[in-house]
C-alpha cells in the first residue's frame, strides 16, 4: 500500500477558527455594538447623575423621579399597559398561531397574509386608522349615536383602552409568529395520539398543546411586553395628554423641556422594567424546561 | 482608466457643477407646515428666490420649542440656516450663546421695526410677525358672541371646547390670562390661573397638540369655542367657516414671532439676506395680508378692516399683556407638573 | 358467529390526482392478529390512517363492528393506535399517559387507578408509574405506548410499525411479548410493517400490499409456500425467480422449460392464466439427488458451483445451471457437511411441489 501523503491542513484550519481568530471574526460586530450601544448607554447613565443646568453630579434627578408622583404614575401606567397588551396579544394570537401551525388547507396562505400584511402599512398609519375609528367623533361613536344607542360619545380614545387596542394591533403579528413557531415544534403525533384516546379538538388543545406551548406563550408575552413598553407613536396618538407613558414622557423631557438628565432617569427606569420582566420570564422558562424536556415525543 | 475611477470622477464632477450651477446658493429654512407653508412660499420665498437667485429648502418639521431643542442639542449646528421661532426662544438662545446677534448693519430693515416689539425679542431675534391669543367661536352655535375669557366656563359650552396641550404655548398664555382675570398675575401669583383652568378643563373634551388638529374640531362643529391665534382664526373666517374671534375684554397676550440664525449656520450670508427681505415693507405687506397677522413695522399700508383686528404695537395697547419671557421660560417645568396634576385629570 | 371487527369495502384514496390506495377490500374477524405488510409507498400507512380516521377514503366504506365510520372523527371511533415514535405525552407521567384515554371517557378516579395498574402490569412495567417518558428506554416507552392504547379497552388496536425504532434483540423480544398480550386480551390487532419477518412471526394472517393494492393475503405459511406473484415471492423470504418459456400442464404437475433448455417438473398452476415465471425457495434445493429420507427428488439437474459462503449454521451456494441461469441455494450444515468446492459439478435435487409457477 502506497503511503498516502495525508494533507494535514484540514486539522490546522479547524484549529485556526478557535482562539484569537474567532475574536477577530467577531470584532466588527463588537465594534459596532461598542460604538452604537455601549457608549451611548454609558453616556446616558452618566447623564442621569448630572444637574440639568450645571452638569455637576447629583442624585436630584433620581430623587425627583421617585418623589414627584407623576413619574412613578407614568411608570406604573406603562407597566400595566404593557402587561395588558401582552395578555391580549397572546390570547388573540394563540388561535391564529395554532391554525397557521397545523393547517394544511389553502386558507393557511390567506390567513398568513392577513395576519402579517398590516405590518406593511407601518405603525403611524395604522394608529391613525384606530384614531379615526375610536374618536369621540369617530366611526364607532358616529354609528352608535346615529342608531340612538347612546346619548353622548363613548370615551374610546385618549385613554388606556385605546392605547391597548392600538398596540395589540401593532404587536399582534409578532406574537402570532412567535407562537406559531413554538406550536410547530410540538410533534403533531402527540395530538393524533390524544385524539385516538378520545380527546376532542378542545381537549387536545387544553391537555396537550397548551401545556407544551408554554415556552412559546412566555416568549410571546415577553416580546409583546417589551414592544409595548418602548412604543412611542401609538401611545402618543391614542393616549394623548391624558394618558402618558414613559416613552411619551421621555420625548417631552428631551424635546420640550430640554432636560436630558431627567429624561435619562426615565429611560433607565424603562430599561430596568424591561430587564426585570425579561429576567422573570427566562427564569420561569428555564424551570419549566426541566419538566418538559423531549417535547418532540421521542427520546 | 478603470471603470471605477471613471465613475468616481464623473460623480465628483456632477457634484461640483451642481453646487456651482448659475452660482446658486442654498438656504435651509425651518418653519411650519400647513397654511403657513403655502402662504410663505407664495408671498416670501418665491420673490426672494427670484430676487437673489438663492435656492430655499423648506423644512416644516417641529414647533418653535422643538426647533430650539434641536439647536441646543447640536450646539448651534442644527442643519438649518434660518428658523422661525418666537421671542422666548430668541431670548433663551441669546443667553445660551446659540443664536447669532443680528445687527442693523447687515439687516437694515431691523431699524424700521417698532422698538417695543424688537426689545421684547432681544438682539438675537428679528420680529417678522405678531399675533395674539384670541377666543374663537362658532357663530352658528352660540346665541351671542363671547366677550370674556370667563365665557369658556359658560354651561352651554360644557363638552364643547378643546384645549391645547401644555407643550403648545397657547395653553400657557391661556393659563396666564385666566390668572390675570381672576386676581392673580402673569408669573408670580399664578394660583388663581390654575384654579380657573381646572374648571375650564372640566368643560373640555380633551387636549390636542397641533393647531391643525385643534382647528378640525371647530370645523366639524364638535367644538364651539376655543383659544386660537388670531392669524389662523382670520384664515378660517376668510374660508367661509361659520366662526369669528374676539379679543376678550380682560385682554390677551401677544405672540411675538421671530426669525433667528443659529451660530453654526452654514450659510449666514443668505440667512441675513432672507431676514432683511422678509422685513421689507412690501414683504411685510404681503405677509400681513396673506397670513392675516400683524407686523412689527410701523409704516406699512394695511386695509383698515384688517388693521383693526391686528396688533400694531405692544407699548400703546392696554389690552396686550406681555410677561417677562425669560422668567416665564424658567417657570415652565414647574407649571408643567402642576398642569399634569391639577388640570389634565379634569378633562373628559 | 364471527363478528367482523373491521371491514374495508372498496376503499380508495387519491391525493391530488395520485392514486395511493386502489380499491381495497379487507375483512378482519374479531380477535385476529392481521399484518398489513409491504414496502414503503405501498399504501399501508394511508390505509391505517383511514381506519384510524385521520384521512377520509376518496370512495368506499370503512366499518367497525358493522357500523360505518365514514363520518366519525378519530376521537369517537374507539380504536387504539400505537405510534412508531411512541408519541408519549412528555409533560405527563407514565400513569397520567396511560390514564389519558380513560380520563377522556370520563371514568371515575378509582376505576382509572385500577385500570392503569392492570395495563402497566400486562406490559410488565409495574412500579414505573411516576416516571416521565424521557426517563425510560426505547423499549419501555414502547410498552407504555401499548399500555396507554389498550387501557380504554378499544375494539381494535392499530399498530404502526411500533418496533422499527428498536434494536434487533429488543425487537425480537418485543414480538413475543406483543403476541402474548394479543392472546391475553383477545383484542383485534391490525399491525402495519415493512418487515416481513415480523409479520411472519406474529400474524394470524398477512395482507401483502404493493402500489396501493392487495397483492395477496393469507396465513404466513400460505403466503410463503404459495406466492401468487413474483413480488410476493421475492418480498417474503428469499426466492429464485426464473423466467418460464414453455408450460405443459399434466394433472397435479406441469412440465416447464426455464432458460433455453432446462426442463423441470413443477407444481400445476392454480388457474388458467399463462405462466411466465417460477419461484424456487433456496432451502428447498438439496445438494445431491437424494433426500434425507432417501426418496428421489422430482428434479435432478447438474450445476456448477460458482460461490460458496459459509454462514456457520448454513451454507449459501450459488450454482450455475446454464449460461444465463443461476440458483441460490441454502443448505443447513452440520459438522459432517462437506462444502462443495468452487467449480465442482454437483447434482441438485428439487421437489416438484417446491417449484411454484407464477403468472406475473
Amino acid at each position: 500500500m502506497s503511503s498516502l501523503a495525508l494533507d494535514s491542513s484540514p486539522p490546522r484550519t479547524r484549529r485556526r477558527f478557535t482562539g484569537w481568530f474567532s475574536y477577530l471574526a467577531l470584532s466588527p460586530s463588537l465594534v459596532v455594538l461598542a460604538i452604537f450601544f455601549a457608549l451611548p448607554m454609558g453616556i446616558m447613565i452618566g447623564m442621569s447623575f448630572a444637574d440639568p443646568q450645571t452638569l455637576s453630579p447629583t442624585l436630584d434627578n433620581y430623587h425627583r423621579f421617585l418623589t414627584d408622583g407623576l413619574s412613578l404614575a407614568g411608570f406604573c401606567r406603562t407597566a400595566i399597559m404593557s402587561l395588558l397588551v401582552a395578555v391580549c396579544v397572546t390570547a388573540l394570537g394563540y388561535p391564529v398561531a395554532y391554525f397557521l401551525a397545523r393547517s394544511r388547507t389553502r386558507w393557511r396562505a390567506v390567513v398568513f397574509a392577513l395576519a402579517l400584511s398590516p405590518e406593511l402599512a407601518g405603525v403611524v398609519l395604522r394608529t391613525y386608522g384606530w384614531l379615526i375609528i375610536l374618536e369621540d367623533r369617530g366611526f364607532i361613536n358616529d354609528v352608535l349615536l346615529y342608531l340612538g344607542l347612546i346619548a353622548s360619545p363613548l370615551p374610546l380614545s385618549k385613554n388606556l383602552f385605546a392605547v391597548v387596542v392600538g398596540l395589540t394591533h401593532v404587536v399582534l403579528p409578532f406574537g402570532i409568529l412567535s407562537l406559531m413557531t413554538s406550536i410547530q415544534g410540538i410533534d403533531p403525533n402527540l395530538e393524533r395520539a390524544a385524539q385516538m384516546l378520545g380527546a376532542s379538538r378542545l381537549s387536545v388543545i387544553r391537555f396537550i398543546v397548551l401545556p407544551l406551548s408554554v415556552p412559546g406563550i412566555v416568549s410571546s408575552m415577553l416580546i409583546a411586553f417589551t414592544m409595548a413598553a418602548s412604543a412611542y407613536a401609538t401611545p402618543a396618538l391614542l393616549g394623548g395628554a391624558g394618558f402618558k407613558v414613559l416613552a411619551t414622557m421621555i420625548y417631552e423631557q428631551v424635546l420640550f423641556y430640554i432636560n436630558w438628565p431627567f429624561a435619562s432617569v426615565m429611560a433607565i427606569s424603562l430599561l430596568v422594567m424591561m430587564l426585570a420582566i425579561s429576567f422573570a420570564g427566562v427564569r420561569y422558562e428555564s424551570r419549566r424546561r426541566l419538566r418538559t424536556a423531549g417535547a418532540k415525543g421521542d427520546n | 482608466m478603470g471603470t471605477k475611477r471613471c465613475f468616481a470622477l464623473i460623480l465628483s464632477a456632477a457634484f461640483v457643477t451642481q453646487a456651482n450651477v448659475a452660482g446658486a446658493e442654498t438656504l435651509v429654512l425651518n418653519s411650519y407646515g400647513g397654511p403657513y407653508e403655502a402662504i410663505i412660499q407664495e408671498r416670501i420665498i418665491k420673490p426672494f428666490e427670484e430676487r437673489h437667485g438663492i435656492d430655499v429648502v423648506y423644512d416644516a418639521v417641529g414647533s418653535a420649542q422643538q426647533d430650539y431643542a434641536k439647536i441646543k442639542a447640536t450646539n448651534g449646528r442644527p442643519g438649518f440656516d434660518v428658523a422661525v421661532m418666537t421671542a422666548s426662544q430668541s431670548l433663551q438662545g441669546c443667553k445660551d450663546g446659540l443664536l447669532e446677534k443680528l445687527a442693523v448693519a447687515e439687516i437694515p430693515n431691523l431699524a424700521s421695526l417698532s422698538p417695543g416689539l424688537s426689545s421684547a425679542a432681544g438682539p438675537c431675534g428679528a420680529v417678522h410677525e405678531v399675533q395674539y391669543l384670541s377666543l374663537l367661536y362658532r357663530t352658528d352655535k352660540l346665541t351671542s358672541a363671547p366677550v370674556s375669557w370667563a365665557d369658556l366656563l359658560d354651561p352651554q359650552l360644557t363638552g364643547k371646547i378643546i384645549l391645547p396641550t401644555f407643550q403648545n404655548i397657547m395653553a400657557v398664555y391661556l393659563l396666564e390670562m385666566m390668572s390675570l382675570s381672576n386676581g392673580g398675575d402673569l408669573i408670580d401669583n399664578i394660583d388663581p390661573g390654575f384654579d380657573a383652568m381646572a374648571k375650564v378643563s372640566a368643560q373640555s373634551v380633551g387636549f390636542e397638540q397641533s393647531s391643525a388638529i385643534l382647528e378640525s374640531y371647530v370645523r366639524d362643529g364638535s367644538v364651539w369655542a376655543m383659544p386660537f391665534w388670531n392669524g389662523r382664526a382670520q384664515l378660517l373666517v376668510d374660508e367661509g367657516v361659520p366662526v369669528d374671534y374676539i379679543r376678550p375684554r380682560e385682554g390677551t397676550i401677544p405672540l411675538i414671532a421671530t426669525l433667528n440664525i443659529p451660530v453654526g449656520a452654514a450659510n449666514k450670508d443668505a440667512a441675513v439676506k432672507f431676514i432683511d427681505f422678509f422685513l421689507e415693507k412690501s414683504s411685510q405687506e404681503g405677509w400681513v395680508t396673506g397670513y392675516r397677522v400683524g407686523s412689527a413695522r410701523t409704516d406699512i399700508d394695511v386695509p383698515a378692516e384688517l388693521q383693526r383686528r391686528q396688533v400694531q404695537s405692544v407699548a400703546g395697547d392696554k389690552s396686550l399683556h406681555l410677561p417677562d419671557l425669560m422668567l416665564l421660560q424658567a417657570k415652565l417645568p414647574e407649571w408643567a407638573e402642576r398642569w399634569e396634576r391639577d388640570v389634565v385629570p379634569h378633562a373628559n | 358467529m364471527n363478528l367482523l371487527d373491521i371491514e374495508l369495502v372498496s376503499v380508495s384514496k387519491t391525493f391530488a390526482n395520485m392514486s395511493v390506495v386502489k380499491d381495497i377490500n379487507l375483512a378482519v374477524p374479531q380477535g385476529e392478529f392481521v399484518s398489513i405488510l409491504g414496502p414503503s409507498g405501498c399504501g399501508k400507512t394511508t390505509t391505517l390512517n383511514m381506519i384510524a380516521g385521520f384521512n377520509a377514503p376518496s370512495c368506499g366504506d370503512i366499518r367497525v363492528r358493522g357500523r360505518s365510520q365514514i363520518r366519525v372523527p378519530p376521537e369517537r371511533r374507539n380504536i387504539g393506535l400505537v405510534f412508531q415514535n411512541y408519541a408519549l405525552f412528555p409533560h405527563m407521567t407514565v400513569n397520567e399517559n396511560v390514564a389519558f384515554g380513560l380520563k377522556m371517557k370520563g371514568a371515575g378516579s378509582n376505576e382509572i387507578a385500577l385500570t392503569v395498574k392492570d395495563a402497566l402490569r400486562s406490559v410488565h412495567l409495574e412500579g414505573y408509574g411516576e416516571r416521565y417518558p424521557r426517563e425510560l428506554s426505547g423499549g419501555q416507552q414502547q410498552r407504555v405506548a401499548l399500555a396507554r392504547a389498550i387501557a380504554p379497552r378499544p375494539s381494535v388496536l392499530l399498530l404502526d410499525e411500533p418496533l422499527s425504532n428498536l434494536d434487533l434483540k429488543l425487537r425480537e423480544a418485543m414480538r413475543i411479548e406483543l403476541k402474548e398480550i394479543h392472546e391475553q386480551l383477545g383484542m383485534t390487532f391490525v399491525y402495519v410493517t415493512h418487515d416481513q419477518e415480523e409479520a411472519m412471526a406474529m400474524s394470524d394472517r398477512i395482507v401483502v400490499m404493493s402500489q396501493g393494492s392487495i397483492a395477496q393475503e393469507g396465513t404466513p405459511a400460505q403466503i410463503y409456500r404459495d406466492p401468487k406473484s413474483r413480488f410476493v415471492a421475492d418480498f417474503i423470504g428469499k426466492s429464485n425467480i426464473l423466467a418460464v418459456s414453455d408450460v405443459k400442464p399434466n394433472g397435479k404437475t406441469a412440465e416447464i422449460v426455464v432458460g433455453n433448455d432446462v426442463r423441470l417438473i413443477a407444481r400445476a398452476p392454480d388457474d388458467d392464466r399463462p405462466i411466465r415465471y417460477c419461484s424456487i425457495r433456496p432451502e428447498s434445493v438439496s445438494l445431491g439427488a437424494v433426500t434425507a429420507s432417501g426418496e428421489d427428488k422430482s428434479n435432478r439437474i447438474n450445476a456448477v458451483v460458482r460461490r460458496v459462503i459459509n454462514l456457520g449454521g448454513s451454507l449459501e451456494v450459488l450454482a450455475q445451471l446454464s449460461e444465463e441461469l443461476h440458483l441460490h441455494i441454502l443448505v443447513r450444515s452440520s459438522r459432517s457437511t462437506v462444502a462443495p468446492a468452487v467449480g465442482e459439478t454437483v447434482a441438485l435435487g428439487i421437489d416438484a411441489a417446491d417449484i411454484q409457477t407464477l403468472a406475473e
